[in-house]
C-alpha cells in the first residue's frame, strides 16, 4: 500500500512537472502568432542566467536520484541468479559426457508439459545451457540421458534406464538398457 | 569532439564487422582458429584507424574545454558503472534469462562446437532459444573466448559494459560536437540516469548493442548532412551501422525498412531525386554486404519452421481487445519507463527547457525531420509485431516491451537534443579546408 501511495505521488509530481514544461512552449507558441519574436518565454528563460541554473541543478538532482533509489533497490530487491549453480553442479557431468551429438533429459517435472512450472523449464534450459553444444532433449529417447532432480524418486526412472554414474547430489547420468 | 565520436562509432563497427567475418569464416571455410581471430581483429582494427584518421582530418577540431559540468559527469559515471557492474554482476555471473537461453547458449555453440556441431543449436530442438536470432553478439563473445583462450564469464560482462560505455560517449561527443557547446554531456548525463540503461551491461542481452547501432546510424546521418565534405564516407558507414543493426536483433531489420521508407518518402517529398539515388547508393554500399550475410543466414542455416509458427495473422489483427492491451501497456511503459524515481523522458524535457528550442532560428531539415520520425514510427512497428504475436500478450509485453524502448531511447535522446541545435549553427559546422 506505501509504495502505491508513493507511485501517485510520484505520478503527481510528473504531471504537474510536465505542465510546467508544456505551459511555457504553450506561451510562447500563442506569443509568435501575437507578438514579435524579441519577446517569447523561452528565450527570455535562456537568457536569465538563475532560471537556467535551477534547471541545470533539477536535471543533475534528478539524475543523482534515480542512481541512489536504483542503487538501494539493487542491494536489497536483487536476488540472486541460479545459472552459476546449476553451471557448477554439471560440471563433472560434462566432462563424462560426449563433445558433441544428442542426449536424453529427465527431471523431477517433464519441461514441455503443459502445465510445467517457470523451475522446471529453467532448470531444463539451465542443464542445455550448461552441456552445449550437446543437444539435451527432453524424454529418453537418446542412448545417454541426463538426470536432474531436486527429489529424486527413483520410481520416477523409466525401466528402460540403467544408472551408469552419479554426480553432484540429484546429477546422474542414465543409459538405455539394450533390447 | 566529432574525432572523439566517429573514434566510438568507428570501434562498435569494428566489432559488428569482426564479428560478422569470422562467422562467415567459420560458416563456409571452417573451425576459425584463434591465431586467425587475432589477425582478423587486427586488420580490421588497422582498417578502422586509419579510416579514423583519414576522417579526422577532414572534421572541425575546436580545442577541448574541461566543464566543470563534464568532470561531474565523468566522476559521477565511473562510480556509478564502477558500482553496478560489480554489484550487478556478481548476482547475474552468467547474464539474465535471456543472455544464458538465447545469446550467450549460441555463443557456447560458435564457441565450443568449432568442427561443425555449431549448426546443431539450428535444429528444431533447440526452437525456444530462437535459432534464427542473428549472430552478432554471439559471435563478438565467440571470437574473444577464442582470442583469450577459455571460456571467462567476464568477457560477455566486459563486452556489454563497453557497448554501454560507447553508447554514453557517443551520444556526449556528437551532441557536443553539432551543437559546439558542452551539453552534450548533459544529455549524457539522461543516459546515465536511466537506471535500466545501466542494468542491461550486466543482464548481457543484445538490447544494449542494437541501441547503440541505432545511435551510431542516426548520428551518422546527421553528421553527413553538418560535413558535405565527408558526406559520402559517413552514409556507407550509416548503412553499415544500420546493416549491423539488422545483425544484432531482428529489430534492426525493422529499423532498415523505416530508415529506408522515411528516406524515400523525405526526397519524394521534395522531388529531389538526384539526392535521393546520390543517398541510397552511398547508404546501400555500407548496408549490403551486411544484408547479404543476414539474408543467407535466415535462407540458407535457420529451418523455417523455427521462424513461423503457422499463426492466422487475420485473426490476431482483427481483435479490438489486443489493440487496447498493447495501447495501455505502451503507456505504462512511457509513464514508468527505465525504473527511475523520476522519468528520464522528464530530464530531456529539463534540458531542452534549459537550452530552449530555437524555434525561430531553427530550419529543420527534411532530412533531419525524418530522422526525428523514426523513433514513433519504429514504436508503431514494434506494436504491429505486438498486434501479431503468437506468443501470450500479456507475458509477451510484461517480458521485453522495456527493452524495445530501451533500445530506442539513445536515438530518441539524440534526436530531441537536435531540436535544441540552432540550424544556422549546424550547418557551418565544415572544416577550415572546406570553409
Amino acid at each position: 500500500m506505501r509504495h502505491y501511495h508513493l507511485r501517485c505521488v510520484i505520478l503527481q509530481i510528473e504531471i504537474l512537472a510536465a505542465a510546467t514544461l508544456v505551459l511555457p512552449f504553450i506561451l510562447y507558441l500563442k506569443q509568435d502568432f501575437c507578438m514579435t519574436s524579441n519577446h517569447n518565454m523561452v528565450q527570455a528563460l535562456r537568457s536569465n542566467r538563475p532560471s537556467r541554473l535551477v534547471i541545470l541543478a533539477l536535471v543533475c538532482i534528478s539524475a543523482v536520484l534515480n542512481l541512489r533509489s536504483f542503487q538501494h533497490r539493487v542491494k536489497h530487491d536483487f536476488v540472486h541468479g541460479d545459472a552459476a549453480t546449476v553451471e557448477r553442479s554439471l560440471r563433472e557431468l560434462r566432462r563424462a559426457l560426449p563433445s558433441q551429438g544428442r542426449v536424453g533429459y529427465i527431471a523431477d517435472e517433464n519441461p514441455f508439459a503443459p502445465d510445467a512450472s517457470w523451475d522446471a523449464i529453467k532448470l531444463y534450459y539451465l542443464t542445455q545451457f550448461a552441456l552445449a553444444p550437446l543437444i539435451v532433449e527432453p524424454g529418453t529417447a537418446p542412448s545417454l540421458v541426463v538426470g536432474y532432480f531436486v527429489n529424486f524418486n527413483p520410481t520416477r526412472v523409466p525401466e528402460n534406464l540403467v544408472l551408469i554414474q552419479r554426480f553432484e547430489p540429484g546429477v546422474m547420468l542414465f543409459q538405455k538398457r539394450r533390447e | 569532439m566529432a574525432a572523439i565520436a566517429l573514434a566510438c562509432i568507428i570501434l562498435s563497427l569494428v566489432l559488428g564487422v569482426w564479428s560478422s567475418l569470422s562467422f562467415v569464416w567459420q560458416w563456409i571455410i571452417g573451425p576459425i582458429t584463434p591465431g586467425v581471430e587475432l589477425i582478423l581483429l587486427a586488420v580490421i582494427l588497422a582498417f578502422g584507424a586509419k579510416l579514423w584518421f583519414y576522417l579526422r582530418r577532414l572534421v572541425p577540431a575546436p580545442r577541448f574545454g574541461w566543464h566543470w559540468l563534464s568532470v561531474l559527469f565523468v566522476l559521477g559515471s565511473v562510480h556509478a558503472t564502477y558500482w553496478l557492474l560489480r554489484n550487478i554482476t556478481k548476482i547475474y555471473p552468467q547474464g539474465a534469462w535471456d543472455a544464458w537461453a538465447i545469446w550467450n547458449l549460441h555463443a557456447r555453440f560458435l564457441y565450443r562446437g568449432g568442427t561443425g556441431s555449431w549448426r546443431d543449436y539450428l535444429s528444431n530442438s533447440l526452437s525456444w532459444s530462437h535459432p534464427d536470432y542473428p549472430l552478432l553478439l554471439p559471435g563478438l563473445v565467440a571470437g574473444f573466448w577464442r582470442i583469450v583462450g577459455s571460456e571467462y564469464s567476464w568477457v560477455p560482462a566486459a563486452l556489454a559494459s563497453l557497448f554501454a560505455a560507447l553508447s554514453i560517449a557517443i551520444m556526449c561527443s556528437s551532441v557536443s560536437a553539432l551543437t559546439k557547446d558542452n551539453r552534450g554531456w548533459l544529455f549524457g548525463l539522461v543516459l546515465l540516469a536511466t537506471p535500466v540503461y545501466l542494468i542491461q551491461p550486466a543482464y548481457q542481452m543484445a538490447d544494449l548493442p542494437l541501441g547503440v547501432y541505432f545511435l551510431a546510424t542516426v548520428v551518422l546521418l546527421q553528421f553527413a548532412n553538418a560535413l558535405p565534405q565527408i558526406k559520402k564516407h559517413l552514409l556507407i558507414l550509416a548503412g553499415l551501422s544500420a546493416g549491423l543493426a539488422g545483425w544484432t536483433k531482428d529489430e534492426g531489420l525493422l529499423f532498415i525498412v523505416v530508415l529506408l521508407v522515411l528516406f524515400t518518402l523525405t526526397f519524394a517529398i521534395s522531388r529531389s531525386w538526384r539526392a535521393f539515388f546520390h543517398h541510397t547508393y552511398f547508404f546501400g554500399a555500407g548496408l549490403g554486404p551486411v544484408l547479404v550475410v543476414i539474408i543467407s543466414f535466415k535462407i540458407f542455416l535457420v529451418r523455417p519452421d523455427t521462424m513461423f509458427r503457422g499463426q492466422s495473422y487475420i485473426e490476431l489483427l482483427t481483435d479490438p481487445q489486443r489493440y487496447a492491451q498493447i495501447a495501455a501497456a505502451f503507456l505504462d511503459q512511457t509513464f514508468h519507463f527505465g525504473l527511475a524515481t523520476i522519468n528520464p523522458i522528464l530530464l530531456v524535457a529539463f534540458c531542452l527547457v534549459l537550452y530552449g528550442v530555437p524555434i525561430e532560428s531553427v530550419r529543420i531539415t527534411r532530412f533531419s525531420f525524418s530522422l526525428l520520425l523514426l523513433t514513433p514510427v519504429m514504436l508503431v512497428g514494434y506494436f504491429m509485431v505486438y498486434a501479431i504475436s503468437p506468443y501470450d500478450l500479456s507475458w509477451h509485453l510484461s517480458s521485453s516491451l522495456d527493452r524495445l524502448f530501451l533500445q530506442l531511447w539513445p536515438m530518441f535522446v539524440f534526436s530531441l537534443a537536435m531540436i535544441s541545435v540552432p540550424w544556422a549553427n549546424a550547418e557551418s559546422f565544415t572544416s577550415p579546408a572546406t570553409r
